[in-house]
């Protein structure tokens, strides 16, 4: 049997109007399991995720430059797989929208998406028609409109159409936009890791920082928003391009459809979501639920479920163009929405009653 | 596709709250009661825009389209502060995106400044189809006949043809775009400026005036229609109403904060101001022909306080008021129910602010622009006030034990199986 995309996106799509919430299911964990949780949970997912992100972007500020000062092909490629690289870091701490991602905008200038109003390409057009120098001063940039200062606008000028020449604005651009993404994640790591030397401690100085009343704030907040990142991979990133019928399939409505690696982005979302539920050797959530709340059937049925969209989304690597109109594989992208959709259901449900979480009103509820 | 919600109530609240002076099914029935005197007050001013296009469209003038902004932007007022209703009433849910859809890609109705707006959108195939120039439309596949412009292409064909959201082809915003054109001052001052002429057939400009005329028409009276079928769901034994007041109370009053969460929050202090604000672009803002964004937040935030106090003042200035949500929540927790008006107040306030600034000549799509720090300033106080008080309404689930679990679909979902069907 073939799956019929229809049900399910119908019902994706209008997902996101409500809150959650499961308050009084569970007593209280002990303020110090909290405590554990947070900690381990930054000290060994966050700190490493932005560090990565961190390296990345200065390796790739570096290839740009080079590249822009000699365009051979080989630089160009380097930037390419520097790009792949840096996006992939980006995708390990993508859920992680408040804090320092929210200070200073940082979140939106490093990926400004989904763009349902073609804000990107309406604004880099516009600038590369009438350049504007001061623009590539790196700290002008950073107070320009976000659309033009990430990945979306750099995404752009090295996929689009139009080559990427030496010696144009679209390269003394690129070089901006690098050194800008550089820019903030070295704040983000910094922000996350004050004391590189000495993880434990650097890691509490950072929750501390942000000035959360007792640690089981700070647990909700790590709890809404990976639940919110559940969502948004359902309903934007899987359910807007896949379309009801494959004739209906729009598959630039999905993240990164120009570099080729929508689903590759899923995956490796899907593993940094493993990390905080796992989180290895330390303290994740699917312990929290089995070990301290006794609900090994949840933690189990969360953990099985986020394996299975792991495993959905390694046996997608074409494009989205090709899989979404493609009879063969669509049904895999299919099966991939509901193993991602039986994940955040489990998340919300499961976790939420284990541990007496709830997910709050959600950025996702406007138009 | 209907909401299935399925509410599970934690603590039993009339029973636990059977000492309470306040009744929770009367918090109810005033909810329902303004709900429909604030959908017949838009209503009522519905029908002078109604009115004013008759006029403007039979004897075209500056006088006559100016009197019909002018309806419209009064008829904006009652109609902003119903918004509290949309979430949490699939009623009204269900129903909203035919009468104030936003933002939308006006291309597809009329002729617009192809340097300003561009000629295609990666999103929209019907971006610049411009029905009231083309009797005919072509995209994808497909043929759209719209020869005669008539309530059913633009209600069930043109709004969100092609499944995209930005295809608005009815609702104020579409009557707006028609008065106003389109606001080509970018984050400098004025709005838009189409000449009366635009719907004057014998001293047409702009090309194709008779079947602009037809259009505006057509779409002013659909809005009067679509209202007044929001009326009808709010009167005695309407659907609205009852989903509210026959059901259990926790329902009822889980649809009251989450309209006054989800209002402030995802819609109000996100999609609608703290993206215009990272963008600095003078196209993302609610009322952006108009120029009367400024308004349309105001008077949201005024609804959002008349349903939490549970007193409206009516447009003829009379109120109608009963037992309110802060009853409930003071009666809970009373330093919750004082730091709910406190962060509404605030709220209030810093709008207030950005009131009198566009009031003052700065308009909203100003205050966004780069480097308007003072500008910025006061929408970013705004948007950090709506924020506040949303979490303030996150507060008020917990203490009246609301408890609210969205299973949409859930059927399908639960059983991968299901979609192999």
């Amino acid at each position: 049997m073939r799956p019929d995309a229809r049900p399910i996106v119908r019902a994706l799509l209008a997902l996101g109007c409500l809150l959650f919430a499961a308050p009084g299911h569970a007593q209280p964990l002990p303020a110090e399991l909290y405590d554990r949780l947070n900690v381990d949970i930054v000290r060994d997912q966050v700190i490493p995720g932005y560090r990565q992100l961190e390296a990345e972007t200065a390796g790739l500020r570096e290839a740009a430059a080079a590249y822009c000062g000699q365009p051979v092909d080989t630089a160009f490629e380097d930037l390419i797989a520097r790009y792949h690289g840096t996006f992939d870091a980006w995708m390990g701490v993508q859920w992680l929208t408040f804090g320092p991602a929210k200070d200073l905008m940082r979140f939106q200038r490093m990926q400004f998406w989904p763009d349902s109003r073609n804000r990107v390409s309406r604004q880099l057009s516009s600038l590369l028609a009438n350049p504007r120098e001061d623009l590539l001063d790196p700290d002008v940039l950073a107070e320009a409109s976000v659309a033009l200062q990430g990945f979306p606008a750099l995404e752009r000028l090295l996929f689009g159409d139009d080559p990427l020449l030496a010696d144009t604005y679209s390269c003394a651009l690129t070089i901006a936009i690098t050194a800008n993404l550089a820019t903030i994640a070295a704040d983000l790591a910094l922000a996350w890791d004050p004391l590189p030397d000495v993880p434990e401690e650097s890691a509490r100085a950072a929750i501390d920082a942000l000035g959360y009343a007792e640690p089981a704030a700070f647990t909700s907040e790590l709890y809404q928003t990976l639940y919110q990142h559940l969502e948004a991979i359902v309903t934007l990133k899987l359910a807007r391009p896949i379309g009801e019928t494959l004739e209906e399939a729009r598959p630039r409505r999905g993240e990164s459809w120009r570099s080729g690696r929508s689903v590759r982005n899923i995956h490796l979302n899907l593993l940094a979501i493993r990390g905080v539920i796992d989180n290895s050797d330390a303290l994740g959530f699917a312990d929290i639920v089995a070990d301290t709340a006794g609900r090994n059937d949840v933690a189990k049925a969360l953990r099985d479920a986020i394996a299975e969209a792991i495993a959905k989304a390694e046996l997608l690597d074409a494009p989205l163009e090709e899989t979404l109109v493609d009879p063969s594989l669509r049904p895999d992208f299919v099966r991939l929405i509901t193993a991602a959709n039986t994940a955040r259901e489990r998340v919300a449900i499961g976790v939420g009653e284990a541990m007496g979480l709830l997910v709050g009103f959600n950025s996702l509820d406007g138009d | 596709m209907r909401r299935i919600l399925v509410v599970a109530g934690l603590g039993v609240l009339v029973a636990s709250n059977a000492e309470a002076a306040t009744d929770a099914s009367a918090v109810l029935d005033t909810y329902a009661d303004i709900a429909h005197a604030m959908y017949e007050d838009a209503l009522a001013d519905a029908r002078r825009v109604q009115a004013a296009v008759e006029e403007l469209t039979s004897n075209p003038s500056d006088a006559t389209l100016q009197a019909a902004r002018e309806t419209w932007i009064e008829a904006r007022r009652p109609y902003q502060q119903t918004e509290v209703y949309r979430f949490g009433n699939a009623a009204v849910d269900d129903w909203e995106g035919r009468v104030n859809a936003w933002p939308l890609d006006e291309g597809l109705l009329d002729y617009v400044d192809e340097a300003y707006y561009g000629t295609e959108s990666d999103e929209n195939l019907l971006y610049s189809a411009n029905v009231i120039a083309n009797p005919t439309l072509q995209f994808g596949g497909e043929t759209i006949d719209a020869s005669a412009i008539t309530k059913e292409l633009l209600a069930d064909v043109l709004q969100e043809a092609d499944n995209i959201e930005a295809n608005v082809a009815t609702g104020y915003h579409a009557i707006e775009f028609l008065l106003w054109g389109q606001d080509l001052n970018g984050t400098g001052p004025g709005a838009g400026d189409r000449p009366h002429t635009d719907f004057d057939p014998a001293n047409c400009t702009g090309g194709n005036c008779e079947r602009r005329v037809d259009y505006l028409v057509t779409v002013t009276d659909l809005l009067v229609d679509d209202l007044e079928e929001m009326v009808g769901l709010w009167a005695d034994g309407g659907e609205a109403r009852l989903a509210v007041t026959d059901g259990p109370v926790e329902d009822g009053l889980t649809a009251i904060v989450t309209g006054l969460g989800s209002l402030s929050y995802g819609e109000l202090a996100g999609e609608r101001m703290q993206l215009g604000l990272l963008l600095h672009d003078p196209e993302e803002e609610h009322d952006c022909f108009a120029d009367n964004t400024h308004e349309s937040h105001y008077f949201n935030q005024v609804g959002m306080i008349a349903i939490y106090n549970a007193n409206y003042e009516r447009i003829d200035g009379s109120v109608v008021s009963g037992p309110s949500l802060s009853d409930l929540v003071a009666e809970a927790e009373p330093a919750l129910d004082e730091r709910v008006k406190a962060d509404m107040a605030a709220t209030y306030a810093a709008m207030d602010v950005m009131m009198e600034t566009a009031q003052g000549g700065m308009a909203y799509d100003q205050m966004l622009g780069e480097g308007n720090d003072e500008g910025n300033r006061i929408l970013q106080d705004v948007i950090d006030g709506l924020i506040v008080q949303a979490e303030g309404f996150e507060l008020v689930v917990a203490a009246l034990d609301l408890s609210l679990i969205d299973f949409e679909g859930s059927d399908s979902l639960d059983d991968p199986d299901a979609v192999f069907e």
